[in-house]
């Protein structure tokens, strides 16, 4: 396996997965991992049915499908940075495998700073950053009860003139659960749960956003610009930024179907507190719904921001990096085929250009590579 | 609720009633109620490369395939590079021999292709373009003037100021004859400075280099040559040109192949003087240590010449370059590097080093690691490898202390601290020793960091 600084030579076609133009669902491409061995930096972990992970990497020998590598094989192969490791360990006993797990369990090694000592302060503060989030959507839940309760704002700006605010408040809500056929406590349970579960979503402008929706802004933003690099872009490269710009736009326009149908939800407020908290588990599948549709897309756009503003030659090398990686939309997520287009146009030109994306030749600054992912692990939590 | 809180509320019901209206200020205001810093810092916009549109005269288009080998005076008596003075004087001959009409169109050209083109490479694409025929026209004048200087009907290039004019002018006439070679050598490259060559970008060379041969009618050594100044290891490019049949060699490919071991040697002296500068100022550090790879390397690489015809003298000044590059490794970079070590290690501190202190430590640590490999290539190990081993032995002293600690139940805080010091050692002996070794050491210390770990979030 080209590229990845083997300790060892190996059967690599004992690895070799099936060639397909794209995975059949999420759980068969894997999530996204972090990870920081060099090697190990465009690798999906999944599933092999049988309880245990393997690991899945783009073969960039002839492009030709992936490799698939059991994960107590990696060792034979590669030597993985305890940070992984230690991951690895976290991952092997939780319960499921799924892009929303797997942020929390990167966070907590981080926190424990094994990604250094200033991923450590990131994680806390990406986890501050999580409640903070729910407290703004509780108060903006809030805001839209109580105006639901029939207090306006000139009678609240009265009210808060005279001291009176809480009590029109109190009054206000008090209205919205009797609509609802519960006490008050009950109502304000329920709106604190149903922020704690909408605000990985938050809400739409001018709503505090929670960290799905600036992503899918972002992932937007970043095909957008890859698309337009294109533009100027001839050979090879030119046509591998477009299909990274494709597949972007199409993710985008996915997640933000889900995210309509969550805002829709959410600006339904009554009705959905009505459903509470048994409606709750919808929610969360369109949080993890969201999550797959977006799993990887991190790494594409803190890879395109770290060389916006270089020279092309570095431009072309964070394509590179990107393309074997692509999150390409599953099967299952295409029912109606718009994506596989863009999938075949992967396929063809992984087997063409492989040549250009093994650029890891360089052993004596593995050290600074390992470096330079953590660092990268670190802007893909500050997005 | 306070009064603050409930004022909030009321601003915000304002846009609850009207979230198109009376108020983009007030959404404004609003978002600003909602916002935290969970949005974070968002990656901020970096500014781009200043790419100048300068403006190219005909003049500017001679030089471009000249351009790597230009120096400024004063130049050391054995460079290799051409000084501006030379490149002057031979333009002055070259004016006077094409007519004006012609160098007015290619200014008229060029000045079109400003005006016209935004985009770097593709401009670079279009200058090649109209230099081709330019470059031909400018090599067929001066080797005209070479030619009268050889037999006495011009004096132009004969004059002994500026220095080796004559012999530069030469140069330039053949460089001038492989243009084109060499602008496509230039873009394999990439923009200089080019601290080593890639696995993909020799191959590139590679074919590069076969084409010439196949194609005939240019000396592809003139061309390599002129490249080699772009390059920080020179001898990596000669080194690879050296194991292909670039078929006959011209006198003057000869003439430059006899030259790679001066500027092998001129551009070691280069880094080592560089070396020197950089020392001197502490924040130069983590650039010495880049200069101590690239020297290193290019030495190492350019003993390697003496499997293809390298003289001795060459081979004694490439050993003494490596003293050289190592005695500044040994009296200055590396103790500079344990001092940054020692700051956050030497000694079991009560106040614990901060977050910043750490990670200059491992960075340092990783500079050391880099390091090993080029002490290598200029025998400067047995210096190297004492020291990791001493930080080694020092980083796991303190984390078996940490560990003491640790076992001693004591606030949570403390704990996790101490937990966090216990994984800074970790990541020191993964710089310096391996992951494995690394591993085995946290996975020594496991129950320890489990329960100091145990009120850590998030809880998955």
């Amino acid at each position: 396996m080209a590229g990845l600084g083997l300790a060892q030579q190996v059967r690599t076609d004992r690895l070799r997965g099936f060639d397909t133009p794209r995975p059949a669902g999420f759980a068969e491409r894997g999530v996204a991992v972090a990870f920081t061995t060099p090697a190990l930096a465009s690798a999906h972990l999944r599933s092999d049915g049988r309880g245990r992970l393997e690991v899945v990497l783009p073969n960039l020998i002839d492009g030709r499908g992936v490799y698939v590598v059991p994960w107590p094989a990696l060792g034979e192969i590669m030597a993985p940075t305890v940070h992984d490791r230690v991951l690895h360990q976290e991952i092997v006993v939780a319960p499921s495998l799924d892009p929303e797990r797997l942020r929390l369990l990167q966070l907590r090694v981080m926190a424990r700073g094994l990604a250094g000592a200033d991923a450590a302060a990131v994680a806390e503060t990406a986890l501050a950053a999580d409640g903070r989030v729910a407290t703004a959507v509780n108060f903006a839940l809030m805001v839209q009860l109580i105006h639901a309760g029939g207090v306006t704002s000139a009678e609240a700006l009265e009210a808060a003139e005279n001291g009176r605010a809480g009590a029109e408040y109190k009054r206000a809500l008090g209205s919205v659960a009797a609509r609802l056929g519960v006490g008050a406590l009950e109502l304000s349970d329920r709106i604190a749960s149903l922020s704690g579960a909408a605000a990985a979503f938050g809400l739409p402008e001018p709503g505090p956003a929670g960290r799905l929706r600036r992503l899918i802004a972002r992932v937007e933003q970043t095909a957008t610009a890859i698309a337009d690099w294109a533009e100027a872009e001839a050979g090879d490269h030119g046509e591998i930024a477009r299909v990274c710009g494709q597949a972007g736009a199409l993710a985008a326009t996915r997640a933000d179907a889900i995210l309509a149908g969550v805002d829709h939800r959410l600006d339904d407020l009554i009705p959905t507190l009505r459903a509470w908290p048994a409606d709750k588990p919808r929610l969360d599948q369109a949080r993890l719904r969201l999550a797959w549709l977006l799993d990887g897309w991190r790494r594409v756009i803190v890879a395109w921001e770290t060389a916006r503003g270089m020279p092309r030659p570095v431009q072309r090398a964070a394509l590179g990096q990107i393309f074997p990686a692509l999150p390409l939309l599953p099967e299952k997520a295409d029912p109606s085929g718009e994506a596989l287009d863009v999938s075949g146009r992967h396929r063809r030109l992984m087997r063409h250009c492989c040549r250009l994306f093994d650029e890891m030749d360089n052993p004596a600054a593995v050290a600074e590579l390992i470096r330079r992912m953590e660092r990268a692990k670190l802007d893909a939590e500050l997005l | 609720m306070s009064r603050s809180a409930q004022e909030r509320l009321a601003e915000a019901l304002i846009l609850a009633e009207d979230p198109n209206g009376a108020g983009k200020i007030r959404a404004a205001e609003i978002r600003d109620l909602y916002r935290n810093a969970a949005s974070g810092a968002a990656a901020g916009a970096r500014p781009g490369p200043q790419h100048a549109a300068q403006e190219l005269t005909p003049f500017r288009l001679f030089c471009v395939p000249l351009e790597d080998m230009l120096g400024d005076e004063p130049l050391p008596s054995d460079s290799t590079r051409i000084s501006r003075a030379v490149v002057a004087a031979c333009w002055a001959v070259i004016e006077e021999r094409i007519a004006p009409a012609r160098r007015e169109a290619v200014a008229s050209e060029l000045a079109g292709l400003a005006a016209a083109e935004t985009d770097p490479d593709r401009s670079a694409d279009r200058v090649d373009a109209v230099g081709r025929e330019w470059w031909g026209d400018c090599e067929a004048a001066l080797t005209t003037a070479i030619e009268d200087t050889r037999t006495g009907r011009s004096r132009a290039l004969a004059d002994r100021m500026p220095r080796r004019l004559f012999e530069h002018a030469e140069t330039i006439a053949a460089a001038l004859r492989v243009a084109g070679p060499i602008q496509r050598l230039k873009h394999l490259l990439g923009d200089p400075p080019i601290a080593r060559l890639t696995a993909a970008q020799k191959e590139a060379l590679r074919g590069e280099m076969l084409s010439l041969v196949r194609r005939g009618g240019a000396d592809p050594r003139v061309a390599v040559h002129v490249v080699a100044h772009r390059l920080r290891n020179p001898a990596e490019l000669f080194l690879l040109t050296a194991g292909i049949d670039l078929g006959q060699a011209s006198p003057h490919g000869r003439r430059l192949t006899a030259a790679r071991e001066t500027l092998i040697l001129s551009v070691a002296a280069e880094h080592v003087a560089a070396l020197d500068q950089l020392v001197e100022s502490r924040s130069g550090l983590a650039g010495a240590v880049d200069l101590v790879e690239v020297a290193a390397a290019l030495l190492g690489a350019g003993i390697r010449l003496d499997r293809h015809g390298a003289s001795t003298e060459y081979l004694r000044e490439i050993g003494r370059q490596q003293e050289a590059v190592a005695a500044r490794l040994r009296s200055a970079i590396l103790p500079a590097l344990r001092a940054e070590i020692w700051t956050a290690w030497a000694e079991p501190a009560a106040v614990p080093p901060d977050d910043k202190t750490v990670l200059a430590a491992e960075a340092a640590a990783r500079a050391l690691a880099r390091l090993l490999r080029s002490a290598a290539l200029v025998g400067a190990e047995a210096v190297l490898r004492p020291l990791v081993g001493t930080v080694l032995e020092t980083i796991e002293a303190a984390l078996a202390d940490t560990s003491a600690r640790l076992a001693d139940e004591g606030a949570d805080e403390t704990r996790q601290r101490d937990a966090a010091a216990l994984v800074n050692a970790v990541r020191m002996i993964e710089v310096l020793a391996g992951s494995d070794r690394a591993f085995a050491a946290l996975s020594d210390h496991q129950q320890l960091l489990d329960r100091a770990w145990a009120n850590c979030r998030p809880r998955a």
